[in-house]
């Protein structure tokens, strides 16, 4: 019973808004450009989310951090400790979670060529290093594992070393000289720029970590300071993190509570980035969201118009039996109706836009189901909620009246 | 026939309050009709024939009086069952037809159809062409009202009083807007009704279509002559 009443009415209000279509139209415009704006503001800041979190991945959101890790007195960590062993590194390397593993050596030495001489950042570090950072060579090549094995006298410039040195000339080929031993030079990276802090990321020389060691007379193991390392996804991470600590308190004896290393990654900022741009959508949502509150407007100001023009109408309907709910549901199924085609329409247009847009800003526009489900429910509850109003106004009008308004 | 009259109105008084004075449109009316009665109720406008007519229909309640319709008093309905008595006992006719300009015939016809819940919806197409067939307008099922002549029109009206069969015909000034010719079919129409079976009550001030009716009940200053 419920059903054939409901239909019999969607039915009445079709036929009573297709046959008017210009009207129909003029009044979901008002629909239309709100659902349009949604859809189109929501699928490009979610292509915008979609970029930066492949650029943040890139920047680190699968990397690593270990470090070794001594508390003192104090709670605060020293940065010395026990370092890593060859033993651990490997089993680390071997987690299935892990892609990459480069070890870090830090020092400072003085560093010439020619008349030029300077004291420079040095790192030692393996072929890896690259993968992990995402930082390539614009000359040159990079360090290889061979180079690492045999200790190589090799290095790769950061690009401020390049300039520094070098000027115009083509570093590749060259012989540098590091604590006064030659290095040749086999490759330059690419420019990182200036930290947050303004700290100059180019202004160091890279070397494999067996040559800088051997350089300075030191262990290969016992040198290590930072243990970097990227997991095969971002997701994995998490679990990447605890199997390095459970392989580590295994080969260390340690209890939870006590571990002498430092595990650490970028999610943090990561997710701090993420929410920026989840705030920004919100943003941009609840601007849309006024027209569509503009376009409820509309539409009950047209279904008010309506009821006004079809006083007669109404007049007759209740005469030949309509009681006021029939005359409420008509006119809700009306104006429902009405803002369901406009979103519809909306949602239609707004893919359509936005691919555009896409297109032309170069950016990803992602229209998810749930922003289309988000805009139905929006716009049907729209069409509901303003044409309540409108609704009952028509269903308390006295049909004696009604009937003879012309 | 039964001897039960289907209305009865006995004491009937309506004042309509227009702001501080008190106007009296119908004094005392008393009037039986019964089941298969032809019955016109004649008046020159301002007699309270509109006024009478309202409340025979189901679409007033008196001041004061007793209205009872099938034996049951309507005074004590709500508005939903006085809507449902409108909507399955009577058949409303207008003088201006009272169509609704974006429905087709057919969609005018089955309209009252959907107030009620005794219908199927897959009823009310063949319900809707059974009640066109009859007041002979079969081949304009589809047309708008403004592409049908006045007449035309009328019986679309009639139609749609009688697709859910009730037992009476109100008709208000009938044939008011209609030329003579045109007026004497829609008069034969009614009758023919009455033959069939149904009670009609027709409103005019027009003698010749009163004479028609078998009973004509004279109104005049809100009362019964």
């Amino acid at each position: 019973m419920i059903r054939k009443y409901f239909f019999s009415n969607i039915n009445e209000a079709r036929i009573n808004l297709f046959r008017n279509k210009t009207r129909t139209l003029l009044t979901s415009l008002g629909i239309i450009i709100g659902i349009t704006s949604v859809i189109i503001l929501i699928a490009i800041t979610n292509g915008a989310r979609s970029v930066i979190e492949t650029q943040l991945t890139s920047l680190g959101a699968k990397t690593i951090m270990l470090k070794p890790f001594v508390r003192t007195a104090s709670g605060f960590s020293t940065g010395k400790g026990q370092s890593f062993s060859d033993n651990e590194l490997k089993l680390i390397k071997d987690l299935d979670s892990i892609d990459y593993l480069a070890p870090i050596v830090k020092d400072s030495q003085e560093v010439s060529y020619r008349s030029i001489s300077n004291v420079v950042a040095l790192v030692g570090t393996n072929s890896d290093f690259s993968a992990i950072n995402d930082w390539k060579t614009t000359s040159g090549s990079f360090i290889t594992k061979n180079d690492v094995q045999d200790g190589s006298k090799v290095c790769v410039l950061g690009l401020t070393n390049s300039r520094r040195f070098f000027g115009a000339e083509n570093p590749i080929g060259k012989k540098i000289r590091i604590n006064g031993i030659p290095h040749i030079v086999i490759g330059v990276l690419e420019a990182k720029g200036l930290t947050p802090g303004g700290r100059d990321q180019d202004d160091f020389i890279l070397l494999p970590y067996t040559s800088l060691n051997r350089l300075l007379f030191r262990p290969d193991m016992d040198s290590i300071v930072t243990v970097l390392m990227s997991s095969r996804s971002s997701e994995e991470l998490e679990y990447a993190k605890f199997s390095i600590k459970k392989i580590l308190r295994e080969t260390r004896n340690i209890n939870s509570g006590g571990d002498n290393f430092d595990l650490s990654s970028y999610e943090g900022v990561t997710k701090k980035i993420l929410n920026t741009t989840k705030i920004l959508r919100i943003l941009l949502t609840s601007i849309a969201s006024i027209s569509l509150i503009v376009g409820g407007i509309g539409i009950m100001n047209i279904m008010l118009v309506s009821v006004t023009e079809r006083t007669k109408e109404i007049g007759i309907r209740i005469t030949i039996g309509a009681k006021s709910k029939d005359i409420v549901f008509q006119f809700l199924c009306e104006s429902a109706l009405l803002s369901l085609f406009g979103g519809i329409v909306g949602v239609l247009l707004g893919y359509i836009i936005s691919q555009i847009a896409s297109a032309i800003i170069g950016w990803p526009a992602i229209v998810s189901l749930t922003s289309v489900f988000i805009a139905f429910f929006f716009s049907g509850g729209i069409g509901i909620f303003f044409g309540i109003y409108p609704a009952f106004k028509a269903s308390k009008l006295d049909p004696i009246m009604a009937i003879r308004n012309e | 026939m039964s001897s039960d009259p289907l209305l009865e109105l006995s004491g009937i008084n309506k004042i309509y309050k227009m702001g501080q004075i008190d106007l009296q449109v119908l004094f005392d009316v008393s009037l039986h009709i019964y089941d298969g009665d032809f019955v016109s109720i004649i008046g020159p406008s301002g007699s309270g024939k509109t006024t009478l007519l309202n409340i025979i229909a189901c679409l007033d309640r008196p001041s004061s009086g007793i209205y009872n319709f099938f034996g049951e008093n309507v005074g004590l309905k709500s508005n939903d069952e006085m809507s449902a008595i409108r909507n399955l006992r009577i058949g409303f006719i207008f003088q201006s037809f009272n169509l609704i300009p974006r429905h087709t015939a057919l969609e005018n016809v089955i309209m009252p159809l959907h107030y009620s819940t005794k219908f199927k919806n897959s009823n009310f197409k063949n319900l809707g062409l059974e009640c066109l067939e009859k007041v002979g307008l079969s081949e304009r099922v589809n047309h708008y009202p403004n592409e049908l002549s006045g007449g035309q029109q009328q019986r679309v009206a009639i139609a749609r009083a009688l697709v859910t069969n009730p037992e009476i015909i109100l008709a208000d000034e009938p044939t008011g807007n209609l030329d003579s010719k045109t007026s004497d079919d829609i008069m034969r129409l009614l009758k023919d009704l009455n033959m069939q079976g149904k009670t009609i009550i027709t409103i005019t001030h027009d003698n010749e279509v009163a004479e028609q009716a078998s009973e004509i009940i004279r109104i005049k200053d809100g009362r019964v002559i």
